[in-house]
């Protein structure tokens, strides 16, 4: 891929329509538009820039883009948000911004939902603790979700319900919604399931620590929260239930909202969570840890999975985005084992591995 | 049986590292690496054990066991392939150990070996993936993570390297175009330089005809020489010195002498009347006898030329060829050497120059071994001429006959006595005179004095007269002498003294103790105090008093007499943590570095052979009890295996069980012990001025003592404020 960041990668995202563009925000307010289609089928993995967005210029974020996300339905459209308090809808073929929305607080994730038809909203974390819905059609942010204590961290729409959203926050804890709904959050979820003790009755904490990741299986039965406490908790939509499924401890050093992901059309579903500088692989539903990807040289900030190629693109503070193949031998079961980068890779070669023991051991 | 050998190879493995590992050592020990990397060698399994055991030393917190862990890992890196995907794995963790990728987890101390460290791994990393890096692409994304992210310059040392190139390449230019200069100027000055050689060569020829050339001209000897002898005392020449240039003439001249004896005692021999055929033979010849003995005597003084009309022109040139070997031709060539020496290739050309130089030089050397006299007046006539040539005749002769005399100011008759020698006048002594022989010989002397200044003795009566002054002079000049002046001798040297203590003595301005210098009697100032405003006064209070002690004030005064300053010529040059030396100029002491000792460049100090080292010259003074504990241990450590021995030879307890002991349990746990052997110690205090400071400041007692103090002053400020205030004395 060619090396366009010059600071860490905040988000990366692929359009769901194609999967054929890779859209990828920095720390000092660039975005970045790769093609990697062209890639998988060349020896040689190198990504062309299509596009890239400057901090220099006139629409763009001054300050640290957190998150991009494409349009939902295709590529002409994408959403960046930033620390600098806007959600801005820009259009990918002039690389103009087409909609400003200004919030109250810097905006630490925002999340369009995938496949919803009746409405057309976009739900952002906000810093002052709010969730504001920016309805793209009236390109107004009058809809106000007030439920958690202090700032939002991370935000996700339900796959299977189009007004169902979870959030998570730096309270602990994690809400659901249903956006039609004015009065308030319809669950607040609970890591004891109720059983937590006198305090809990009140106040349902999802995590011990901030809920900086959160993201519902592709079938939206379960929903995956990653907090600070370094605790991944799996809960089922339905009920509001803790599953209680053991992931162990993953170590999150980070502070910012994180993006994980679930792979899909897998013959198990795994979730790939960012973990300082490595994104391990849990298999979602018994919570063992698969494997462990190591690459990256600073933190992790997302990963996303490639629904097409099976293959999950990762960016991180070292300014590289890596794209993690799965090993073609083992087919059935998608394990991200062998690396691919983004950056300048070439496809890996088997033969210099043998040892060079020089000839003076001999003699010894 | 795979398994068992395996135990013990692991267990040596183990040993191995912990040696490598702990020793302290800049760079591993080769025959422990050797056996490392047989037992590696053999199995991956080995590879793998070995990684783990250096990983662990490699997180300790200690710059030495890191570097040494480093190197135990770049030589596996290089060999092993399963070590190096291993240490991929753990690549962020190995690249935060070694280079402080975190900047939370700085490097241990020591801080130099750390540098080392950082260094040494940057370098090894841009080896391992020019050699590995498109094959691990681990590696490959760390060195580029480590070149964009955190700025690593891996070129710098080829930059460097190509910079001192660039460097070296301008330096030779510039000197090839000097050189070039130099052959430019050679070609033109060389000839000139010959010339300027043979010249001088031909007028030594002219001046001090050679040897040889005597025979060349003559066949007849007697003739030959006779004319050469005139020749050659026309010119005053004594040879001498060289035996190959022993000048035929004295020899001849001798020759003839000792022919003259030989014949006398050839005489004797006759008449004694013992005379062989041979000599018969001999004394035919003209020859006596064969036992001659020949004393040639040379003059050692050198060859001696007097200039005379004939020869002064060739002596002036000479001279001025002299002036310029010396002065231009010389110097010239020691540049050229100096120039070409830098060039390459410059070998031929150096040679010839040297050449030139020598025979330059020795052209030099004898004319400097002639000893030109110069005949006084044909000196002066030269001289005169010399200058003449600008002058008319008329000056020449004025200057010939009279030397230029500096006027003298002032009084000229008043010949202060320790001059009298240079104005020509016989010193006085006339307080040695008997007042007989003075009555009867002062007319005389008189008239003849005042003949010598030119006054006419008649006119003596009269006041207006010169005579008359004069006379007085002398009168006055008498009785000062022979008070203050018995002898010229004493006086020359009381005058060397007296200029030695002058220039010592400080210079003061004049001021009242020298007004009354010397004079006992001198009054001293009297108030008369009245107290016409005190109506009381008693007697007491009236009459004169002394202003203070003005008495001894008079004679005495103070004078502060701090000696001249003498710059420091010396600097401390202790060297300091950034690698320079220590810039401070104190006479004694620098109070960062202790007391001033000789130091190298490096900037640690010379031990001066011989001399004990005391606890002054130490560059630290605390630094000597740590000497002398070091002495005890190490007598300490020798004392121990003597007795070990003694105990084991005649089988007596010596004592000092109880420290065998220890000893034996802590080799028991033989990494500790290796440990203190080699690594430095970091617990140890460092010895800088900052933690010596810090221990008197920041001292418990001083700091409570300070606190009280500063209590007790703020407690009484309250006091004085608020004491007498009802509501604040409450408190």
């Amino acid at each position: 891929m060619e090396q366009v960041h010059k600071s860490g990668i905040n988000c990366v995202d692929i359009d769901t329509s194609e999967g054929k563009y890779l859209l990828s925000s920095t720390s000092n307010g660039g975005i970045a538009i790769h093609d990697i289609e062209e890639c998988f089928y060349h020896d040689t993995f190198k990504c062309k820039a299509v596009a890239t967005v400057e901090r220099t210029l006139k629409d763009s974020h001054k300050l640290s883009v957190e998150t991009v996300q494409w349009y939902p339905n295709d590529t002409g459209m994408f959403l960046s948000s930033s620390v600098d308090t806007t959600l801005r809808v820009w259009d990918t073929n002039t690389l103009e911004v087409v909609e400003n929305f200004k919030l109250e607080g810097m905006v630490y994730h925002h999340q369009m939902p995938k496949n919803a038809r009746k409405h057309c909203l976009v739900a952002t974390a906000c810093e002052d603790s709010r969730v504001y819905l920016c309805d793209l059609k009236s390109g107004s942010a009058i809809h106000i979700l007030k439920g958690h204590s202090r700032a939002v961290v991370s935000v996700s729409w339900s796959p299977r319900n189009e007004y169902l959203l979870a959030t998570g926050g730096r309270d602990n804890k994690v809400l659901l919604w249903d956006v039609r709904k004015a009065v308030g959050s319809i669950l607040s979820l609970d890591q004891h399931n109720g059983k937590g003790g006198s305090r809990s009755s009140t106040i349902n904490t999802a995590h011990n620590g901030h809920v900086n990741g959160i993201s519902f299986s592709p079938g939206g039965l379960h929903l995956l929260t990653y907090g600070t406490d370094d605790r991944l908790r799996l809960w089922d939509t339905f009920t509001g239930k803790n599953t209680l499924v053991n992931f162990g401890r993953v170590h999150n050093p980070s502070r910012k909202a994180v993006k994980l992901c679930l792979s899909t059309g897998t013959s198990k579903e795994v979730a790939f969570v960012p973990s300082g500088s490595n994104i391990e692989v849990y298999e979602v539903v018994t919570g063992k840890h698969v494997a462990t990807l190591g690459g990256h040289y600073n933190n992790v900030n997302c990963c996303t999975f490639h629904r097409h190629f099976q293959a999950i693109f990762s960016g991180a503070n070292d300014t590289n985005v890596l794209v993690w193949l799965p090993e073609m031998n083992r087919t059935g079961d998608l394990i991200a084992e062998p690396t691919e980068t983004g950056t300048s890779a070439a496809n890996k070669v088997k033969n210099p591995y043998q040892d060079s023991w020089s000839g003076d051991e001999e003699e010894t | 049986m795979e398994s068992a050998a395996e135990l013990s190879l692991v267990e040596e493995l183990g040993d191995i590292v912990g040696n490598l590992t702990t020793s302290g050592d800049p760079s591993l020990n080769n025959d422990l690496m050797k056996k490392l990397k047989a037992i590696c060698k053999k199995s991956d399994v080995y590879v793998k054990h070995a990684y783990h055991l250096v990983l662990t030393q490699l997180k300790k917190k200690h710059a030495e066991i890191r570097l040494s862990s480093f190197q135990i890992i770049n030589e596996l890196f290089l060999r092993s392939h399963t070590f190096r995907e291993m240490l991929l794995i753990d690549f962020q963790i190995f690249l935060e150990l070694t280079v402080e990728t975190d900047c939370k987890q700085p490097l241990p101390p020591p801080k130099p070996v750390a540098k080392i460290l950082k260094d040494k791994v940057l370098e090894a990393i841009d080896i391992w993936n020019r050699k590995f890096g498109p094959h691990y692409k681990k590696l490959d994304l760390g060195y580029s993570y480590l070149k964009r992210v955190k700025n690593v310059e891996f070129n710098a040392r080829s930059a460097q390297t190509q910079q001192s190139q660039e460097r070296e390449r301008r330096k030779r230019n510039i000197v090839n175009g000097q050189i070039i200069r130099v052959e430019n100027e050679m070609a033109e000055m060389i000839s000139e330089m010959k010339l300027c050689a043979t010249e001088i060569e031909n007028c030594f020829k002219l001046l001090l005809p050679h040897p040889d050339d005597y025979e060349v001209h003559c066949g007849d000897e007697h003739a030959c020489t006779s004319s050469k002898f005139k020749q050659v005392t026309n010119k005053d020449v004594t040879k001498s010195r060289d035996v190959a240039e022993v000048a035929e003439v004295p020899c001849e001249n001798q020759a003839i002498e000792s022919e003259m004896d030989s014949k006398i005692t050839d005489t004797n021999q006759e008449n004694i009347g013992k005379v062989d055929d041979n000599e018969k033979l001999l004394s035919d010849h003209g020859l006596a006898t064969r036992s001659y003995q020949l004393t040639i005597r040379f003059d050692r003084t050198g060859p001696e030329i007097k200039e005379t009309v004939d020869n002064s022109i060739v002596l002036n040139t000479v001279q001025e060829f002299h002036k310029e070997l010396t002065h231009k031709h010389l110097p010239m060539i020691n540049k050229w050497l100096s120039v070409l020496s830098k060039g390459e290739g410059m070998q031929r050309k150096i040679e010839q120059l040297i050449d030139l130089k020598r025979t330059l030089e020795a052209a030099k050397t004898k004319f400097l071994e002639l000893k030109i006299r110069p005949l006084v007046d044909d000196a002066r006539t030269v001289s005169t001429q010399g200058k003449a040539d600008s002058g008319s005749d008329d000056e020449d002769d004025d200057s010939e006959e009279f030397e230029d005399v500096p006027e003298k100011e002032g009084m000229q008759l008043v010949i202060p006595p320790s001059e009298r020698a240079e104005y020509g006048l016989e010193p006085l002594s006339t307080s040695h005179q008997s007042p007989a022989e003075s009555s009867s010989q002062v007319i005389t002397k008189e008239s003849s004095f005042l003949e010598q200044f030119g006054a006419d003795p008649q006119e003596l009566g009269d006041p207006t007269s010169r005579a008359t002054a004069l006379f007085q002079v002398k009168d006055q000049l008498l009785n000062t002498d022979s008070s203050s002046v018995p002898n010229e001798n004493t006086k020359a040297i009381t005058d060397e003294k007296r200029q030695k203590l002058l220039a010592q003595a400080p210079v003061v301005p004049f001021d009242m103790d020298l007004y009354f210098w010397g004079d006992p009697s001198a009054e001293t100032h009297k108030v008369v105090k009245t107290y016409l405003d005190n109506n009381w006064a008693s007697k007491e209070h009236e009459g004169e008093y002394l202003i203070g002690d003005q008495k001894d004030a008079r004679s005495s005064r103070m004078v502060t007499f701090a000696g001249s300053f003498e710059p420091v010529k010396w600097s401390c040059r202790a060297p300091l943590p950034s690698g320079k030396l220590c810039p401070r100029r104190d006479r004694v002491k620098c109070p960062f570095h202790g007391k001033i000792v000789p130091r190298d460049e490096t900037g640690s100090p010379v031990s001066t052979a011989g001399v004990v080292p005391d606890p002054v010259s130490a560059p630290d003074g605390s630094s000597t009890s740590t000497n002398d504990e070091q002495n005890s241990d190490s007598s300490a450590t020798d004392w121990k295996e003597i007795q070990l021995e003694v105990e084991a030879a005649t089988g007596l307890d010596l004592g000092g069980k109880n420290k065998r002991k220890r000893r034996s349990h802590s080799k028991t746990s033989g990494k500790k012990e290796s440990k203190s052997s080699g690594l430095t110690d970091l617990k140890k205090g460092q010895k800088t001025a900052r933690n010596r400071l810090e221990k008197i400041v920041l001292n418990k007692k001083a700091m409570k003592r300070v606190a009280d103090q500063m209590d007790a002053i703020a407690t009484k400020r309250c006091k004085d404020k608020f004491a007498n205030q009802f509501n604040y004395s409450l408190h």
